[in-house]
């Protein structure tokens, strides 16, 4: 089967470097700016720069939020990044709380700089270190990369999943554990940016395009 | 290079179990027209290649990140260079920010869709800095970047707008606290007087810009050895470093960087 990959275009962010990322590796790209009936995908991709709140109105909006929840009850595989993984929560705490997608039970959070190490800043931005494969929940997103490879952050806000097991990789912010990637069934998350991340993002990319549609 | 002209900080060795964030190694292409460009503190401009080569170049070479000024945009109020942020960001994977002539929210936007991943404001912000908060509160603050261009003057640092031409009368301590406030995630300030010089980074003015605000700092302008890394991310705690004309022209290696800085103990990016 060919790849058929729906990149969710809600009208925030960095699309079109998610699109270059994703043209590397399939010939198929299709941009869903709206729920529609009949999509043929195997795989969707859920970009995301900006706020929790913003992103997820704007998904609902457009009814992406069913077009979600449709191919993953098909068994297609989702990957959220940045903001679109935090929208996989159950609900952010930004300004204001927001309902998220709940597909990842837990909460977004602000981040918060609590035993200063003089090096961390809010935002996160830069490159960082991710160890995948913490608590047994090991991965097909990380095949073929090494433990500690590194990858771009740009966020301020962090996912707390309920389920530790929830969690597929970890990283290192102000001296402490900083979840960066979830893995529940077909659903992935990255907090990094794997369309920014180099040739070990591009990676990233190329291994979930290489995930099969469950059936 | 061989010998190294300046010591180990004894205070912070390089230890797996002591978690510091990683320093950025940035380049900075200078757009006027079609062109790369670079000039002498702003002035005196030559051509130094193609965009999306030099970008593609960096890239391969193992840069973190690649500013992108257009340096003419905000002096002519000339539309947006979207074509070339499209062909330069075609072949890189690692973030790109772009500034000049970002007056407005709909200016950035474009530059995002066409593959900017942050936008860097200076004259239209200090002419109205409200578009700050717009743009981080509609794209988030990772994606506002203040730009400050800043001359010394008497005992102070004067911001400058428009490719260092214009003086403002706002002084960059001042300055960089407000824009924090209008909700900026990143701080990208530049020494006029040291643009182009190859004469090392001004400390004065990193440090200074550094004690305002806990936002990442990017420092940029004369940047010439490996030890102006050193000297702006351990004296001056900045989080990146942003090299123009000394890439260019080859007095320094994006590799040798990383690995001389990797050497002194401070922590960069892993490329392989």
């Amino acid at each position: 089967m060919t790849s058929v990959v729906g990149v969710l275009d809600y009208g925030c962010g960095n699309l079109h470097s998610v699109l270059r990322a994703c043209a590397r590796f399939s010939d198929n790209i299709e941009i869903v700016e709206e729920f529609q009936n009949n999509l043929d995908l195997t795989h969707v991709v859920l970009p995301g720069v900006g706020s929790y709140s913003n992103a997820i109105n704007e998904i609902r909006t457009r009814g992406l939020d069913q077009l979600i929840h449709e191919k993953l009850n098909d068994g297609v595989p989702l990957l959220g990044i940045c903001v679109g993984m935090q929208v996989l929560t159950t609900e952010g705490h930004e300004n204001c709380f927001s309902s998220g997608l709940d597909l990842i039970g837990g909460t977004t959070e602000m981040l918060s700089l609590t035993k200063s190490d003089n090096s961390s800043r809010i935002p996160n931005m830069g490159w960082n270190a991710v160890m995948p494969g913490i608590n047994g929940n090991d991965n097909q997103l990380f095949a073929g990369l090494e433990s500690g490879f590194d990858a771009y952050f740009a966020h301020s806000f962090e996912v707390k999943p309920n389920d530790r097991t929830d969690i597929s990789a970890s990283s290192k912010f102000d001296g402490r554990d900083l979840v960066s990637a979830v893995k529940r069934g077909q659903v992935y998350g990255v907090q990094f940016h794997p369309e920014k991340s180099g040739e070990s993002g591009l990676r990233v990319l190329k291994n979930f395009l290489s995930i099969d549609v469950l059936t | 290079m061989g010998e190294q002209k300046w010591r180990v900080d004894p205070e912070k060795p390089r230890n797996k179990f002591t978690f510091m964030s990683m320093k950025r190694l940035i380049a900075r292409l200078d757009i006027k027209g079609q062109k790369v460009i670079k000039g002498v503190q702003m002035e005196g401009q030559r051509i130094v290649g193609d965009p999306a080569e030099l970008a593609s170049k960096y890239y391969e070479a193992g840069i973190d990140e690649i500013f992108y000024l257009d340096t003419v945009a905000s002096l002519y109020g000339r539309e947006n260079m979207t074509a070339i942020v499209e062909q330069v960001a075609q072949s890189i994977f690692v973030p790109l920010t772009v500034g000049g002539g970002i007056r407005s929210l709909d200016d950035a936007r474009l530059m995002l869709r066409s593959g900017a991943d942050k936008v860097a404001m200076n004259s239209a912000a200090v002419s109205n800095p409200r578009l700050l908060q717009e743009v981080s509160s509609t794209f988030g603050s990772q994606c506002a970047v203040l730009s400050v261009e800043a001359k010394r003057v008497e005992n102070d640092w004067e911001v400058f707008t428009n490719n260092g031409r214009d003086r403002t009368g706002v002084f960059v301590g001042k300055w960089i606290e407000s824009a924090q406030e209008f909700g900026v995630g990143e701080v990208f300030i530049t020494s006029i007087d040291r643009d182009g010089t190859k004469r090392g980074l001004d400390l004065d003015l990193k440090k200074l810009a550094r004690s305002c605000t806990d936002l990442p700092v990017i420092g940029s302008g004369g940047v010439a050895s490996v030890q102006d890394f050193h000297r702006a991310l351990r004296e001056a705690d900045l989080d990146g470093v942003c090299v123009g004309a000394a890439l260019h022209s080859g007095t320094v290696e994006i590799d040798q960087i990383r690995n001389e800085l990797a050497e002194h103990g401070i922590e960069m990016r892993k490329v392989s």
